[in-house]
C-alpha cells in the first residue's frame, strides 16, 4: 500500500506545482523554464533550515515559501521588459545558473552528494514518516494550493491575468499596470511553488540537485499544456496521468534500461500531437460547463445614463476636457508629430482627419503615454499627465480604442468588458481572500454594468461567446463597451468605423452621438469623410504631423486645398 | 600567471569557434523561421548517430562518417521543417506551441534513440589524438580540428550568404519576412534551404564534439544549449553576432578560469546570457527592435 | 465533451499501449527470495548498471541452476535510478519494498543511496552498496558498503607518490560530489602528515568532458604529481587531455576502468591507482569460477562492478540466507536479513571475496578488503604493490 500512497504524494506534489505554474503561464502568458529552479531553492531553504538551523516544520515551510516568493520578486524585474522567446531563454538561463549553484556550491548544497538527514516533521506530537503519514499532509497542501490558485484565477484578478496574457497593450488601454500583475503572479507562482518545496524535503528526508534540473522545469511546462492551460483542473488531470499512471508501468514485466524511454517517448510523441490537433489541451479553458456567464440571461433595457459609470460628465467645469501643447515626436527622421497642439472640447465629438500617415495612431499615443513626447505637454481636465504611464491615464479619465480592435481573444465577450471596469476590490489580494463578501458583492455589480454596456452596444446576447469567435463589426462595438466600461470621460477612437459594413457604422455613429450627449468628451481618428461629417462637432485636419486646417467638418470639406491633400490629387 | 592567461585564452578560442559554429547552425534557422528549434539538439544526435554506426559498425572512413553526418543532418532538418513545422504554421499555431512541438519531438527522439540503440554510451574511433605545443600554450588535434573545421564551415557559409543569390535571399527573409515575400521570395523555400542547410551544419559540429566525448542519446543538449547563448548574445538574426557571441562565450568561460575553479564554467555561461537578456537583450550586434 | 474523452482516452491507450508487447511473467510454483536492485540502467553511468546487474544475475543464476538455497530459488527486481536521480530512486525502492515486498536492497551511487537509506530503515532491510565510494555512506544504519571508500584508499595514493615519486607538490582533480571530495580531503591529510603540499585543488562535474580549465590551472601550479579522484569514463579524458596539454609529471588515482582505458589508449601507460581491485587474471578458485562463467554468459571480461555485485548475492547474501534457513527463519521476510547481517558482524564473521581472501564488513558499514597498488602497462593493470598493515610493499 505504501508504494501506492507514494505516488498518490507525488501526484499531490506535482498538481502543487502544476498548478503554480499554471497560473503564471496558462493565466499569465508568462512562460517560465525555471520552475524547478524555484522548486529546489525552497527544497534547499527548507532542509538547511530544518537541519542546520533546527527550525521546527511549519516554520521551515513558512522559510520556503518566503524565500521562493522573495527570488520570484527579484526575478520578476528581468522578466517584465521581455517576452515570448526572450522570456523562454531568460528563464532557462534562470534555471541553469540555479542548477549550477546546486552543484556547484558545495559548502553550502553539499553539491551532488545532496543533502541527508532533513529531519521529519512532528505534527500533533506525531513524526510523520511514511507515506500514509505525509498523505494528509500533502494532500492538504495540494488542496489549498489548489483553492488559492483557483480562488485568483477565476477572480477579477485572474481576468486581469488573462487579459494581459492575451494583449499587454490593450491590458494598459484599460487602465491596468501590466507590471504590478506581473510581480504579483511571479510571487504567488513562486510561493505556490515553495509550499510544495516544503512538503517535499520533508517528505523525501533527501534532497539533491537531480530533482531540480531542466528536465523538471521542461516537464512541468509539458504537464501544464498538455493538461490545459488556464484550467486547473486539466493540470490535475495532467499530473494524474503524467506522475501517477507510468508508475503502473513498473508492474509490467520489461527491460528496466528502456521503460523509462518509452514512458518519455510517448509523452513526446504526445506533446508533438497535442500541439498540432489539440493546443488547448486535455481540459481546454472553456470546457463545457464553464461557459455560464451571461448566457441565456435576458439582455436588461438600458438607457445611456444607465450604463454609464459616472451619469453625466464627471468635470463640468469650462473649457476643454483635454489640451494638448506642442507635442514632438520624431522616428529616424520622420516627423510624426510637430509641433502639434489641440484642444477637445467637452461633451463634443471631435475628428482628426488627414491623409495616410499624417500621423493621427502618434498622435493618440502620444495623448495615452503609449508614446514619449520629445516635447510639449499633455493636460486632461487641467491636471497634467504629459509623463505619465497609459495605465494611469486611464484611471484619470481618458482612455482609447485600437484600430485593429485587439480584444482579449481567447475571454469571452463579457469578460472583455467586465475586465475594464476600474477599482474593483478582487482585482488585490487583500479583499480577495479576507474580504470574499464584498469582493463578490462588487463582482455582481459589475457583471451588471457590464452586461449593461453591453446591452447598449446591442450585444448582451452574445456575452457568453469568445471574443475571437464574433464577426469584425461586433469586435468593434465589443471594443467600444470595453472603451465604456473603464470610466474615462474622454474617449480617443481609432477608426471606430473602419473594416465594417454599412449597417455596422450606422450603428456604431448612433453610439458615438449617444455618449457624446451624455456628456463623454470624444476624439475620433477616422478616413471616411462620410463619417466624420456624420458623427463630428468639430475636425482638425493634419498633415506630416502638423494640423494645418480646424474647423467645422463640412467647412474643412469645402476647402479645396484640403481636399487635394487628403486625395492625392494636388500636383506637388 | 601570463602562461596560464595564453592557456586559457587558447582555450577560449577553440571551443568559442565551435559554439559559434553551433551558435550559426541554430542561428540560421531562428532568424529565418522564427521557430525556437530546440530539437535542433535531436538533429544533432541523430547525425551523429549514423556516422558511429557508418564509422564504427560498417568500416567507413572518417571523413565518410563526416559526409554522413552532414547529409543526414540535412535530410533530418529539412523532415522535421516539413513534417512537424509546416502543419503547425498551417493551423497558426503560437510560438510557444511551435516550441512545446519541438522540445517534445527532442523528448520523443532521444527516448527513440535510446530504444534502438541502447543507452551505453558509444564512440567514434579512428582519430589520433595527441597534443600540438606552441610557445606557452598547448592543445589536442582534436582541437585543432575544430578551431579549422568550425573557421572553414563559417567562412564557406558567410561567403554563400553574402555573394550568393539564395545567400542573399535568406538574409532578406531573416532581416524582413513581409518585405522579402514582397519581392518576389517564398519564405517556405526559404525555410526549407535553412533548415538544410542548419542541419547540416549541427551534424558537422556534432561530428567534432565525437572526436572528444563519447555519444549517447542526449549528447545533443548541451550544445544546442550553447548555441542558444552565442545567438543571443551575439544578436538574433546577425549571423557575425552568432559568431562573436560563440567567441564571446568561449573566451569568457575559459577566461573565467583565471579567477574560478574550472567547473564553474557551466555556471558562466548562463550568468552571461542571463546578464546579456536583462542589460542588452538586444544582444552585441543585435538592432534593438522597440 | 465526445472530443475531450477521446484526446484522454487516446492518451490513456498511447501511455499504455506499450504493456501488450511486454511478455507476462512466468508464473513460478514456489514463491522466490526477491533481491531489489537500484542501479544506473540509463543515463551517463547507464554502462555501471548494466555491468553490476549482469554480476548479481550471474550468481543468481548459478544458484537457482544448482537448485536454489535449501530449495529457495532467488529472482532479481531492477529498478532505475538514471544515474543519480534521487526521485526515481526512492519511488523505486518503495515499490521493491512495499509491492514486492524484498528483504534487501543493492544500490549504487552516493546520492540516491542516502535517498533511499531511510526507506530501509523503515522497512527493516538490508542494503548493500557495492558502488558509491563516498564518506558520507558511513556510519548509515541498514547499510553496508562492500567496496573500500575513496577516503580509505586515497592516503596510499600520497603513499605511493612520496615512496616512489619523492612528490613534494602535489595538485588534485576530483569529481565534485562526496566521493571525489572524500578523495581530496583524505590526499590532503595525508600530505599533511607525510611531508607534501597540495598546490592545486580543481573539482569537476561528474561526466564533464573538457577538463581543458582545469588542467591549464593545474600546469600553472607546477605540481611533482596529479592525483586524480575522479572515476569511470572521466579518467579515460582526462588523461588523454592532460597528456595532451603537456603535463608530463605521473598522474595517480583511485578507479580504472576498461572503457576508461579505450578513451585514454596509449595516454593510460604508467597511470597508477590504490584500489581494493578485482583483479581477473587472479588465480584463486572461487574467482576462476566467476570469470569462467562471467566469460561464457557475456563474452567479455568481468568488471570490477560486475565483481562486487557477483559477490553480494554470492558471498554474503548466500551464506546469511543459509544461516536463516539453517535455524527455520524465512530470509524472504523484512528483517530476517538484516539481522542476521548484524548477528554476523556482531560475532566479527569474515565473508570470502571474489578478490582472493577474506572481507571483513565493518559495524559503520566499512570493509577491508585485500588493497593493492597498481598501474597500467599495455592496456591493462599490473600489480606493483601490496598493502600490508598499511604500509606498501613494492613487487620488484
Amino acid at each position: 500500500m505504501d508504494f501506492w500512497l507514494h505516488v498518490v504524494n507525488m501526484i499531490g506534489l506535482f498538481i502543487m506545482l502544476g498548478v503554480s505554474l499554471n497560473l503564471l503561464l496558462g493565466y499569465g502568458g508568462l512562460v517560465s523554464m525555471a520552475q524547478a529552479a524555484f522548486f529546489g531553492v525552497g527544497a534547499y531553504a527548507a532542509a538547511l533550515s530544518a537541519r542546520d538551523l533546527g527550525l521546527p516544520f511549519p516554520l521551515t515551510l513558512v522559510v520556503a515559501i518566503v524565500v521562493t516568493t522573495l527570488l520570484a520578486g527579484v526575478v520578476t524585474f528581468p522578466a517584465l521588459r521581455v517576452r515570448g522567446e526572450y522570456l523562454i531563454l531568460l528563464t532557462l538561463a534562470f534555471q541553469m545558473v540555479i542548477y549550477g549553484l546546486m552543484l556547484s556550491w558545495v559548502d553550502l548544497t553539499a553539491g551532488r552528494t545532496g543533502i541527508s538527514g532533513i529531519p521529519r516533521p512532528r505534527l500533533f506530537g506525531k513524526t510523520l514518516v511514511t507515506p500514509a503519514e505525509f498523505l494528509p499532509l500533502i494532500a492538504a497542501g495540494a488542496l489549498v494550493t489548489f483553492a488559492i490558485a483557483y480562488r485568483i484565477g477565476e477572480s477579477p484578478l485572474g481576468r486581469v491575468l488573462k487579459a494581459m496574457r492575451d494583449d499587454e497593450t490593450a491590458t494598459l488601454a484599460i487602465g491596468k499596470s501590466v507590471l504590478r500583475y506581473k510581480v504579483l503572479v511571479f510571487c504567488v507562482s513562486g510561493g505556490l511553488a515553495g509550499v510544495a518545496a516544503g512538503l517535499f524535503a520533508h517528505y523525501q528526508a533527501f534532497i539533491n540537485p537531480f530533482s531540480f534540473n531542466l528536465d523538471r522545469s521542461i516537464f512541468l511546462v509539458a504537464l501544464v499544456v498538455l493538461g490545459g492551460t488556464g484550467n486547473l483542473l486539466g493540470t490535475v488531470a495532467g499530473a494524474i496521468l503524467f506522475v501517477g499512471l507510468p508508475e503502473v508501468l513498473r508492474f509490467l514485466q520489461a527491460r528496466q534500461d528502456i521503460v523509462d524511454a518509452i514512458r518519455n517517448l510517448v509523452f513526446g510523441l504526445l506533446l508533438v500531437l497535442f500541439m498540432r490537433f489539440r493546443p488547448e489541451g486535455l481540459v481546454p479553458e472553456h470546457a463545457r460547463g464553464r461557459r455560464r456567464q451571461g448566457v441565456g440571461q435576458p439582455a436588461p433595457a438600458v438607457s445611456v445614463t444607465g450604463i454609464l459609470p459616472s451619469a453625466g460628465p464627471a468635470h463640468d467645469g469650462a473649457g476643454p476636457a483635454l489640451v494638448a501643447q506642442g507635442l514632438r515626436k520624431s522616428f529616424g527622421g520622420i516627423k510624426a508629430a510637430d509641433d502639434l497642439s489641440l484642444a477637445l472640447p467637452r461633451g463634443k465629438v471631435t475628428a482628426l482627419v488627414g491623409p495616410n500617415g499624417a500621423g493621427k495612431t502618434t498622435v493618440f499615443n502620444l495623448l495615452t503615454g503609449f508614446l514619449a513626447a520629445e516635447a510639449g505637454t499633455v493636460s486632461l481636465q487641467g491636471e497634467d499627465i504629459t509623463r505619465l504611464a497609459p495605465w494611469r491615464t486611464v484611471r484619470l479619465g481618458l482612455a482609447r480604442s485600437f484600430q485593429d480592435v485587439r480584444l482579449f481573444e481567447r475571454m469571452t465577450v463579457l469578460d472583455n468588458v467586465l475586465v475594464a471596469l476600474p477599482e474593483q476590490p478582487g482585482e488585490r489580494l487583500g479583499p480577495l481572500f479576507f474580504a470574499p463578501r464584498r469582493t463578490a458583492e462588487a463582482e455582481r455589480r459589475n457583471r451588471d454594468q457590464a452586461l449593461g454596456s453591453l446591452a447598449f452596444v446591442g450585444l448582451a446576447d452574445r456575452a457568453g461567446e469568445i471574443a475571437s469567435s464574433l464577426a469584425f463589426g461586433e469586435q468593434k462595438l465589443v471594443a467600444l463597451a470595453r472603451l465604456i466600461a473603464t470610466g474615462a470621460d474622454v474617449l480617443l477612437l481609432d477608426e471606430p468605423a473602419s473594416g465594417v459594413d454599412l449597417q455596422w457604422v450606422r450603428r456604431i455613429l448612433g453610439l458615438i452621438r449617444q455618449l457624446a450627449a451624455a456628456g463623454k468628451t470624444v476624439c475620433i481618428v477616422e478616413h471616411n469623410l462620410e463619417v466624420v461629417t456624420a458623427v463630428a462637432d468639430h475636425a482638425y485636419f493634419m498633415e506630416a504631423g502638423r494640423i494645418i486646417a480646424e474647423g467645422r467638418p463640412e467647412e474643412l470639406m469645402a476647402d479645396p486645398r484640403l481636399a487635394d491633400i487628403y486625395f492625392g490629387t494636388s500636383r506637388r | 600567471m601570463l602562461a596560464l592567461a595564453a592557456q586559457l585564452a587558447t582555450n577560449g578560442l577553440i571551443s568559442g569557434s565551435l559554439y559559434a559554429l553551433l551558435g550559426v547552425s541554430w542561428g540560421l534557422i531562428f532568424a529565418t523561421t522564427k521557430i525556437f528549434h530546440f530539437a535542433h539538439a535531436l538533429t544533432l544526435t541523430v547525425a551523429v548517430y549514423a556516422a558511429v554506426l557508418a564509422v564504427g559498425q560498417w568500416g567507413w572512413g572518417l571523413p565518410a562518417g563526416f559526409l554522413l553526418a552532414a547529409v543526414v543532418g540535412c535530410l533530418f532538418g529539412v523532415a522535421t521543417e516539413r513534417v512537424v513545422y509546416r502543419p503547425l504554421r498551417r493551423v497558426n499555431a503560437t510560438s510557444l506551441n511551435i516550441f512545446l512541438a519541438s522540445l517534445g519531438l527532442l523528448i520523443a527522439g532521444e527516448s527513440a534513440v535510446l530504444i534502438v540503440f541502447g543507452p551505453q554510451a558509444r564512440d567514434l574511433p579512428g582519430f589520433p589524438i595527441s597534443g600540438i605545443a606552441l610557445g606557452p600554450v598547448a592543445f589536442t588535434t582534436v582541437e585543432g580540428l575544430w578551431l579549422a573545421g568550425s573557421w572553414a564551415l563559417l567562412l564557406l557559409l558567410i561567403a554563400w550568404l553574402w555573394w550568393t543569390r539564395y545567400g542573399r535571399a535568406i538574409r532578406a527573409v531573416a532581416s524582413n519576412r513581409e518585405l522579402a515575400q514582397c519581392v518576389g521570395i517564398d519564405p517556405e523555400r526559404m525555410s526549407l534551404l535553412v533548415f538544410g542547410i542548419g542541419s547540416a551544419l549541427v551534424g558537422l559540429g556534432g561530428m567534432l564534439l565525437a572526436l572528444r566525448d563519447t555519444v549517447s542519446p542526449t549528447i545533443g543538449v548541451q550544445p544546442v544549449l550553447t548555441a542558444f547563448i552565442a545567438v543571443f548574445l551575439g544578436g538574433i538574426g546577425s549571423i557575425p553576432g552568432a559568431v562573436l557571441g560563440g567567441l564571446v562565450l568561449g573566451l569568457a568561460e575559459n577566461m573565467g578560469g583565471l579567477l574560478l575553479p574550472g567547473h564553474w564554467q557551466g555556471v558562466i555561461a548562463f550568468v552571461v546570457l542571463f546578464s546579456v537578456l536583462v542589460f542588452r537583450p538586444s544582444g552585441l550586434l543585435g538592432v534593438r527592435t522597440r | 465533451m465526445r472530443g475531450n474523452r477521446l484526446w484522454v482516452g487516446m492518451s490513456l491507450v498511447m501511455m499504455a499501449g506499450w504493456a501488450v508487447l511486454a511478455p507476462p511473467a512466468p508464473a513460478e510454483a514456489q514463491e522466490p527470495v526477491k533481491l531489489g536492485m537500484i542501479l544506473a540502467m540509463t543515463g551517463p553511468g547507464a554502462f555501471y548498471g548494466q555491468v553490476m546487474s549482469r554480476g548479481a544475475q550471474l550468481a543468481v543464476d548459478q544458484i537457482n541452476k544448482a537448485g536454489g538455497i535449501g530449495g529457495r530459488r532467488l529472482q532479481i527486481l531492477i529498478e532505475d535510478h538514471k544515474s543519480g536521480d534521487a526521485d526515481a530512486a526512492v519511488t523505486g525502492a518503495r515499490k521493491l519494498l512495499d509491492v514486492d515486498k524484498v528483504p534487501v536492497i543493492l544500490t549504487s551511487y552516493s546520492a540516491p543511496t542516502l535517498a533511499i537509506q531511510p526507506l530501509a530503515v523503515e522497512k527493516k532491510v538490508l542494503l548493500l552498496n557495492g558502488g558509491g565510494v563516498g564518506s558520507v555512506l558511513v556510519g548509515k544504519r541498514n547499510l553496508y558498503n562492500t567496496r573500500m571508500l575513496s577516503s580509505q584508499t586515497a592516503p596510499f595514493v600520497v603513499q605511493w607518490a612520496v615512496s616512489r615519486h619523492s612528490a613534494k607538490r602535489v595538485a588534485t582533480l576530483f569529481w565534485n560530489d562526496a566521493a571525489g571530495q572524500g578523495v581530496n580531503g583524505a590526499i590532503k591529510e595525508a600530505c599533511g602528515k607525510l611531508g607534501c603540499q597540495v598546490v592545486a585543488e580543481e573539482p569537476h562535474d561528474i561526466g564533464a568532458k573538457s577538463y581543458s580549465a582545469q588542467i591549464a590551472r593545474i600546469k600553472a601550479a607546477r605540481p611533482d604529481v596529479l592525483a586524480l579522484g575522479s572515476f569511470g569514463d572521466d579518467v579515460g579524458y582526462i588523461l588523454t587531455q592532460a597528456r595532451a596539454y603537456g603535463i608530463t609529471v605521473p598522474i595517480l588515482g583511485v578507479d580504472w576502468t576498461p572503457n576508461a582505458q579505450k578513451i585514454g589508449g596509449k595516454t593510460m601507460e604508467g597511470y597508477a591507482i590504490a584500489v581494493d581491485r578485482f583483479d581477473p587474471a587472479a588465480g584463486d578458485d572461487k574467482t576462476k569460477a566467476f570469470v569462467e562463467a562471467y566469460k561464457a554468459a557475456h563474452k567479455d571480461s568481468p568488471e570490477f562492478y560486475a565483481a562486487n555485485y557477483y559477490e553480494h548475492v554470492e558471498l554474503i547474501l548466500r551464506p546469511l540466507m543459509k544461516r536463516i534457513l539453517d535455524r527455520g527463519g524465512d530470509p524472504a521476510k523484512q528483517g530476517e536479513l538484516l539481522g542476521e547481517m548484524e548477528r554476523a558482524l556482531s560475532a566479527r564473521l569474515k565473508f570470502a571475496s571474489v578478490y582472493g581472501g577474506d572481507m571483513q564488513i565493518h559495524p559503520d558499514g566499512t570493509v577491508s578488503k585485500p588493497l593493492g597498488v597498481y598501474d597500467v602497462k599495455g592496456d591493462a593493470l599490473t600489480l606493483i604493490g601490496r598493502i600490508v598493515d598499511g604500509k606498501i610493499q613494492a613487487r620488484p
